[in-house]
């Protein structure tokens, strides 16, 4: 009689919870719109992981659907690196070959990333915890969920929350820290656009050296920005168009389906209502934070030694954060707020896509650098 | 502030068996990969811009 009503007997308040957090992220992407395609199976997989036996997960000593998924595709980083495949076809560099100072914005935006990892040590947590909290600032999911896997897979489902959900709250996070670090005045510079096509060798070359550059560098962030620029290499091409079109659409809507429903399936309640998600929340907004001014430090410090006509807008350094295209696209909504006519939205995607770049070789350099601070360490 | 301090001054300072006598602290190693990492990160893409502005030049003679 007993079995009958298990699934009712073995709900604890802890459960109850995570199908109130799970509700909340539905309800966010369906309502709010915030990153839907991400929020909702991550809501849905914390709904049916928490679920009474878990069976999705694991029963009677056999795995589960979902742990399937993420043995295979979250444990083995092959889902991060597959989405980076197809982002890698969404990126169009010619705005920043354009204007290659830009590139620059998206080294110093990363600035929240190694802000948030000290406070995270101050906070009490170890190195590697605190660099996966820390990589929240990449504002790049699966650089996020790459990181974290490999240096603290027990966080990797606060981790994944709070970096999706801040990069879908972008518009709502850099535009008060912009006001804030810059006037009106500066709001309002004016910069020139020349419209003019870049030679395909170069949209083909880049590719292929940011890999091997990258490679030189930081060895261990080849699987990251190697796949990056394989999806870029193939959109560039100009060859494989149909390969192109299915990274960026069917390989895209697949891999972040199958990424969503098993990160939810991640916040198993035990794991998840601990004083330490409260905390990563916190440092994944203090991250977003600093790296909007970073960027936007960054350039009107560059502006410092420009000549008058050649000053830079500063609010342009905050798309230096790799949130694409959303960052460059609310850049431009406050240049044009602040006054009509100011277009400064491909200055604005060369920065953003710079970021992209910056995100990934961050983490990279977070990877090589914990381990081998590891090792100075015992010396 | 103190402990910070502390393994600043306690640098170098070893025991017997060649061991530091306060290993670097969490914080100080956080410190180590966030100059490290800006330093990489600035680095890295400050060559992909060299290599832009190489690529550009050379696409302006050729025209």
């Amino acid at each position: 009689m007993q079995d009958v009503f298990i699934g009712f007997t073995s709900i604890t308040w802890k459960m109850l919870l995570m199908y109130g957090i799970g509700g909340i992220l539905i309800w966010l992407a369906i309502k709010k719109e915030y990153e839907p395609m991400l929020l909702l199976p991550i809501g849905f997989g914390a709904i049916l992981v928490n679920l009474p036996l878990s069976v999705v997960w694991e029963h009677a000593g056999a795995d589960g659907f979902l742990k399937i998924l993420y043995d295979m595709g979250i444990a083995t980083e092959l889902f991060p690196l597959l989405i980076f495949i197809a982002v890698g076809a969404m990126i169009d560099f010619g705005p920043l070959f354009k204007n290659p100072l830009m590139i620059f914005f998206g080294a110093a935006a990363q600035f929240g990333i190694f802000a948030t990892i000290i406070i995270a040590t101050l906070v009490g947590f170890d190195l590697k915890e605190a660099a996966s909290i820390g990589i929240i600032g990449a504002a790049d999911g699966p650089t996020s969920i790459f990181v974290a896997n490999l240096f603290a897979p027990h966080l990797l489902g606060p981790i994944s929350v709070a970096a999706y959900s801040y990069m879908s709250l972008v518009p709502l996070i850099q535009p008060p820290v912009i006001r804030a670090l810059t006037t009106s005045h500066e709001r309002r510079i004016h910069m020139t656009y020349h419209e003019s096509n870049s030679p395909k060798w170069l949209k083909v070359l880049f590719p292929i050296l940011v890999t091997m550059i990258s490679g030189i560098v930081a060895p261990i962030s080849v699987p990251l920005i190697g796949s990056l620029m394989f999806g870029n290499l193939i959109r560039e091409s100009g060859v494989l168009e149909r390969l192109s079109q299915t990274a960026q659409n069917e390989l895209a809507y697949l891999v972040t389906l199958l990424l969503g429903i098993t990160i939810g399936a991640s916040m198993k309640a035990e794991n998840f209502l601990t004083w330490k998600t409260g905390l990563i929340m916190g440092m994944g907004l203090v991250a977003f934070i600093f790296d909007t001014a970073g960027g936007v430090l960054f350039a009107k410090l560059i502006n410092l030694f420009l000549p008058k006509g050649k000053k830079i807008n500063p609010m342009i350094g905050a798309c230096g954060i790799s949130a694409f295209p959303m960052s460059g696209r609310i850049i431009q909504k406050m240049a044009s707020e602040e006054e009509k006519g100011n277009i400064i939205l491909m200055h604005a995607i060369g920065s953003n896509v710079s970021g992209q770049l910056g995100s990934v070789i961050a983490g990279g350099m977070v990877l090589a650098l914990v381990p081998l601070i590891y090792v100075v360490a015992k010396f | 502030m103190d402990r910070i301090i502390e393994y600043f001054k306690s640098m170098g300072e070893r025991a017997a068996d060649g061991s530091l006598v306060h290993p670097f602290g969490t914080t100080i190693q956080a410190l180590g990969v966030t100059a490290g990492g800006l330093l990489g990160v600035f680095f890295t893409l400050g060559v992909f811009f060299l290599l832009i502005q190489i690529a550009n030049k050379i696409s302006k003679k050729s025209e």
